[in-house]
């Protein structure tokens, strides 16, 4: 059963289906179209309409009353597409291929494309989104190319407040379908309708509830809800931000080249996993504590930036998974490097120092001349103090670690006597066993020669005992009135001169000193006989009880 | 350039020679045109017809009586103004021309 409009065309009268009614009126308004000029186009439509009417008129019979839609579709075929009317029309639309186009564009819908801002989309107030419609690119271009714009240059933000002002935002239906780049007409205002009904109806009650709930909100929640946007996106760029360059940090002090990090860099300990080989007890897990080092240090960086993104953006994907998954993994890795550093830890608890006294050629010289020996690991020409150090100072090859940073201490005894000589060895280990094992195996060689002492620029041990904190300590004993002379690259390795620690970046090297009464001075500048003379009438007593002191 | 708008402009003119040769001759209304038409081959549908013959009565080529139908509404019965049958001539000669200088072109240059 169907409903049945009665219709007059051309003063004949006939029933039509609805859904065939429609169907003509549409057609016969798509012809209209077509035609501009007024009078013309009513006097062609009457026609038209006239020759309809006779059609009709032929589908009539005494046992079918009712025109219906298999009518009209016959009668289209009769007549023709609406642009068939067309292709007779004025002579302009002849004269070239650009008027034919064009005009058959006009007979199509308009179509326009505008820039709106999309606040149904927007993280701040659209702007991007609008963007993307216009440009015909996802939203997340848009919003990257101003984040980026606003850590380079700062000028995003200002951007994107002149375009808050400028642009209008999409409001009504025909602006949304226009920012969409649809034409705005009745069956497009349909669908974008019924896509927001279908919408409404997914979202189900909730959309429902939020229209009313929306409806009565005052404005002062609203203002307030958009400074607390505001504000959650600023800590969004600055999660984002500082996330970014925490992590280009960790990458330079991981791998980079730049020294932030001591033991890293060529020529240094190479990396961290070196750096572990060299100090971790045992073989193997060298990598997997390096791993572990990286997530741990990683995981919250990356959670940083994620969390910065998700205000940023207003993502609202469920990563729980995600989350879960590095929670955990950070864990494990934290575990690890817990229990291996506690090995660790284990292995530093007993500490040793042992004394060697090394004996000389000639200890009862008046000069002893110290000189460092050629360097053939490291350079001849370091300052201890240059760069950061102890770092550059370490060197691993096959077999040994190199440590170049002994220690000289020159000291001025009170006594008159002879030259001596001692190295002082230390070393960690997880016994004293293991310490003086440890000791026991640090190499470094001392020569006498006459009155001229060679140390050595560095210390070298079997790469198997690992770095416990191996030391080594020279200590030269000058007898009262005797000299000293600092031979080749003494600065190297010279910290203390008598009771003074010896300063930075100070050149001892060819210089000559004299010890008077414990106290080092420049050779040359005082007489000892002079000194001694004045010293013994003056003095005898102080000098006989810190003689004791010493002694004691 | 379309072949289409090409075929549709060489059509046109030809188009409004013919209903101006259909109606030379005898009165008709627009069924009947447009049958001798698809009979032709020349066109396929009616709605390129109305405008036309709108057209052509507009610049005082064709006029037009009423006539009653047995079965329905009244007709338009076309025919040629005196101006109609001196257009006629025109387009004749030109057309004979044009056809026999395609003709000619086509023949010089088939193969």
């Amino acid at each position: 059963m169907n409903k049945t409009i009665s219709i007059n065309i051309s003063g004949f009268v006939f029933n039509i289906e609805e859904q065939a009614y429609e169907h003509l009126k549409q057609y016969l308004d798509k012809i209209r179209n077509n035609f501009s000029n007024e009078d013309e186009r009513d006097e062609i439509m009457a026609d038209i309409e006239l020759r309809i009417a006779e059609l009709f008129q032929e589908k009539i019979a005494p046992n079918k009353e009712v025109i219906v839609e298999e009518d009209i579709v016959q009668i289209q075929e009769i007549l023709g597409l609406p642009e068939d009317f067309a292709s007779a029309d004025d002579d302009e639309n002849y004269q070239d291929d650009k008027t034919e186009t064009s005009s058959n564009d006009n007979n199509q819908e308009p179509k326009t494309k505008r820039l709106y801002r999309d606040t149904d989309n927007a993280s701040i107030a659209g702007i991007c989104s609008g963007l993307g419609y216009y440009f015909d690119v996802d939203r997340v271009v848009f919003r990257i190319i101003f984040v980026l714009l606003f850590i380079l240059f700062g000028s995003g933000i200002l951007l994107y407040l002149i375009l808050w002002l400028v642009v209008p935002e999409a409001k009504t239906t025909s602006e949304k379908i226009e920012m969409k780049g649809g034409a705005v007409n009745v069956e497009s205002i349909k669908e974008h309708v019924s896509n927001i009904k279908q919408t409404l109806t997914e979202k189900g009650n909730a959309a429902n509830v939020g229209e009313k709930v929306r409806g009565a909100v005052d404005k002062g929640v609203v203002v307030g809800l958009s400074v607390f946007q505001a504000v959650s996106k600023i800590f969004g760029v600055g999660f984002t931000i500082g996330g970014i360059f925490m992590f280009v940090f960790l990458m330079i002090l991981l791998f980079g080249n730049t020294g932030i990090l001591p033991f890293i860099g060529p020529d240094r300990i190479d990396g961290i996993p070196m750096l572990i080989e060299i100090i971790y007890p045992g073989e193997e897990p060298s990598s997997l504590i390096f791993f572990s080092v990286v997530l741990v240090l990683t995981i919250p960086i990356i959670s940083l930036i994620t969390l910065g993104v998700r205000i940023l953006f207003n993502y609202r994907q469920n990563i729980k998974i995600v989350a879960w998954t590095f929670a955990i993994v950070w864990s494990v890795a934290v575990g690890i490097l817990f229990v291996y550093s506690t090995e660790l830890a284990s292995n530093f608890k007993s500490d040793k120092e042992i004394r060697y006294s090394i004996p000389l050629e000639d200890a009862n010289t008046d000069e002893l001349i110290i000189s460092v020996m050629d360097d053939d690991q490291f350079s001849n020409h370091i300052d201890p103090y240059d760069d950061w150090g102890a770092s550059e100072l370490v060197k691993v090859d096959e077999e040994f670690i190199y440590f170049g940073l002994p220690k000289l201490k020159v000291i001025s005894l009170y006594d008159t006597g002879s030259f001596r000589v001692s190295i002082i060895k230390e070393s960690h280990g997880a016994t004293t066993r293991e310490a003086i094992g440890n000791i026991e195996r640090i190499d470094y060689p001392i020569i006498s020669k006459g009155n001229q002492l060679f140390i050595s620029p560095y210390l070298k041990m079997p790469k198997e005992d690992k770095l416990r904190a191996q030391y080594v300590r020279v200590e030269i004993l000058v007898p009262r009135g005797k000299m000293v002379k600092f031979g080749k690259n003494i600065d190297r390795v010279l910290r203390h001169l008598g009771d003074e620690s010896v300063p930075y970046a100070s050149h001892y090297e060819g210089t000559e000193w004299i010890n008077l009464r414990s106290s080092f001075h420049p050779k040359g500048s005082v007489d000892y006989d002079q000194y001694e003379r004045i010293f013994d009438n003056g003095q005898e007593q102080t000098d006989e009880q810190s003689t004791q002191e010493q002694e004691d | 350039m379309k072949v289409e708008n090409t075929k549709a402009q060489m059509r046109k003119g030809i188009l409004e020679y013919c209903i101006l040769t259909i109606l030379s001759n005898k009165e008709a209304y627009p069924s009947e045109i447009i049958s001798e038409m698809k009979e032709a081959k020349l066109i396929v549908v009616e709605g390129t017809l109305y405008p036309l013959l709108t057209r052509l009565k507009n610049a005082e080529l064709l006029h037009y009586k009423w006539v009653e139908s047995v079965s329905g509404p009244p007709r338009k019965y076309y025919s040629l103004t005196e101006d109609g049958a001196k257009f006629l001539d025109e387009l004749k000669n030109t057309w004979t021309e044009l056809h026999t200088a395609v003709q000619q072109i086509s023949k010089t240059h088939q193969k």
